[in-house]
């Protein structure tokens, strides 16, 4: 029956890719169409709330956006180990909830760590 | 025909409905949207595009078709393009492993159960979920930064660590009912809460708790709306979307509100069943829809009361509340499940720790009023200490007296708080 999912699964992936491509290509071609473009310089400008845009957008942004993402890459890592236990967890029982809780004292030493360190909270 | 070639067919007319509807539901959304929303500001609304405004939907639909879609000379083309509809597509494809009734509501021959009210029921249900949800991020982040715009550049990065920050917690935060299920497919959960007579809301209050406002902020609804505050950042990413790619990114959002909330209803509220009521022919779609719907009109209703929230809050209530108390949760589940506890043994430790919550958050709210009557004047709020605030003293005496605002004459002096 899971092979029955997956394929059902990839019809409806196949069904979104073609409403995705059939509503853009919809629009682009309305407006090839029927639009009469007027193209002027500032149009095409990017919006800087009325302002002349200075230097490039791609600039150097806050570094703790960066430790924000390594902290989740850590924590997101450690989800994917403690789903596949929780699932079969029943059958398990004591002996798997002792050893979880060391893997959790760990992942909760990493985030004790990193709130002691300051880079959790947002400057 | 065979029974392989009546699966396909089954999956395809499933899947044409699926899109349909949940278009269809994306557009009447936004029209009861901004009906109740004007009915709690005590307005009317949009009623004029036919009975009730029920044309509404369709007149912004051709008017957003019609639109020319702006590309700046300054975007990366290719990726700017493309960026909407990942966003599109990832929101559609969530959609696949929502149970909307049971497998066998039509009968028990295989055909039968490919008509099953559901695209696939994947025995890694809810991982899916979880990974495809992930990859909502992609489109918000790639549309930001190839628009070529400050300001989308930082709306996305802000919605990346925001939806990132709050996956972390929702991981866990399900975890818990896995626990108590024993599968990861969607189908399964509801069964296992009809086996074991409960809704998994009743063990896992916490959870659900963590799991709403977590899942609100992973769909960037108000309060936690941070990367379009347009206060601070126009739009956000959306800044330079025009025409259906800007239509084609609100979709997204609409769509995932929904998933989010067919999620909620399926593990926590018992997906289709309604103590038995699901017998009825017919029936277990209608108890599903409603709790969906109940579920959407608080989305609402907590957009319409809540003032959006400071970014240094999100985060820190990303990382200092939800993920604490989510790590908690999980180590009591797992202790209560693997000593073989009842069901309301890690119920009531939820509701106690929900309390203790309530009662230390009520008690931080009392301390400050009581401190600002004292004082007469408001506490300084307790912003990052790289917020600086400039108290501006009046140029004159004499002018102070008709100024708007009521600041004391303090002169002018830079006040940093930590």
């Amino acid at each position: 029956m899971a092979a029955v999912g997956y394929l059902n699964a990839a019809i409806f992936f196949l069904g979104g890719a073609g409403f995705v491509v059939a509503s853009l290509t919809f629009a682009n071609v309305l407006n090839a169409l029927l639009l009469k473009k007027r193209p002027a310089k500032s149009k095409y400008a990017i919006y800087e709330s009325g302002e002349t845009p200075i230097g490039s957008a791609w600039i150097q942004y806050p570094l703790a956006f960066y430790i924000f993402a390594l902290l989740f890459v850590a924590f997101d890592v450690d989800i994917v180990f403690i789903l596949s236990w929780a699932v079969i967890f029943q059958q398990l029982g004591i002996f798997g909830f002792i050893e979880i809780v060391f893997f959790i004292l760990v992942l909760a030493l990493g985030l004790v760590y990193a709130w002691r360190k300051g880079v959790i909270r947002w400057i | 025909m065979s029974d392989v070639a009546w699966i396909v067919v089954a999956a395809v007319v499933k899947s044409a409905i699926a899109i349909g509807a949940l278009l269809t539901i994306f557009a009447y959304m936004t029209l009861v949207e901004r009906r109740v929303i004007a009915r709690f500001q005590r307005r009317v609304g949009p009623n004029r595009a036919g009975p009730l405004g029920l044309l509404q939907p369709l007149a912004d639909g051709m008017k957003m078709a019609f639109k020319e879609q702006i590309i700046p000379t300054k975007a990366r083309r290719l990726i700017f393009v493309l960026s909407p509809a990942i966003s599109v597509f990832v929101a559609l494809i969530a959609f696949a492993v929502v149970p909307l009734g049971n497998t066998t509501t039509w009968g028990t021959s295989p055909v039968a159960i490919a008509w099953a009210p559901f695209i696939a029921d994947l025995n890694v249900g809810v991982l899916y979920m979880l990974a495809i949800s992930s990859l909502a991020v992609y489109g918000i982040v790639l549309g930001g930064w190839s628009s070529g715009n400050h300001y989308s550049l930082l709306g996305a990065l802000r919605s990346a660590a925001q939806m990132v920050s709050y996956e972390v917690s929702i991981g866990l935060a399900l975890a818990g009912v896995l626990m108590l299920s024993g599968t990861l497919s969607m189908v399964g959960i509801v069964h296992a809460q009809v086996a074991q007579g409960i809704w998994f809301i009743l063990a896992q209050p916490l959870a659900f708790v963590l799991y709403a406002i977590a899942a609100t902020a992973e769909v960037n609804r108000a309060p936690f709306d941070l990367p379009e505050a347009e206060q601070e950042l126009v739009a956000g990413y959306l800044t330079e979307f025009s025409g259906l790619r800007w239509s084609l990114y609100q979709m997204a959002e609409y769509i995932n509100m929904i998933t989010v909330s067919s999620i909620a209803a399926t593990l926590f509220f018992g997906g289709w069943t309604l103590g038995g009521l699901e017998g009825i022919p017919g029936m277990p779609f209608v108890w599903y829809t409603i709790k969906v719907a109940i579920f959407l009109f608080i989305f609402i209703w907590v957009r319409a009361t809540l003032p959006r929230i400071r970014y240094d809050q999100l985060m820190k209530v990303g990382w200092q509340a939800l993920l604490p108390l989510s790590i908690i949760n999980l180590v009591f589940t797992g202790l209560a499940v693997a000593l073989g506890w009842p069901w309301w043994a890690s119920g009531l430790f939820g509701l106690g720790v929900l309390l203790i919550v309530a009662v230390v958050l009520y008690n931080r709210l009392r301390l400050r009023q009581a401190m600002e009557r004292q004082s007469g004047e408001a506490v300084p709020l307790a912003l990052p200490s790289s917020v600086r605030l400039v108290r501006i003293a009046p140029a004159t005496a004499s002018e102070s007296g008709d100024g708007v605002v009521a600041a004391p004459a303090a002169p002018a002096e830079s006040v940093t708080t930590s």
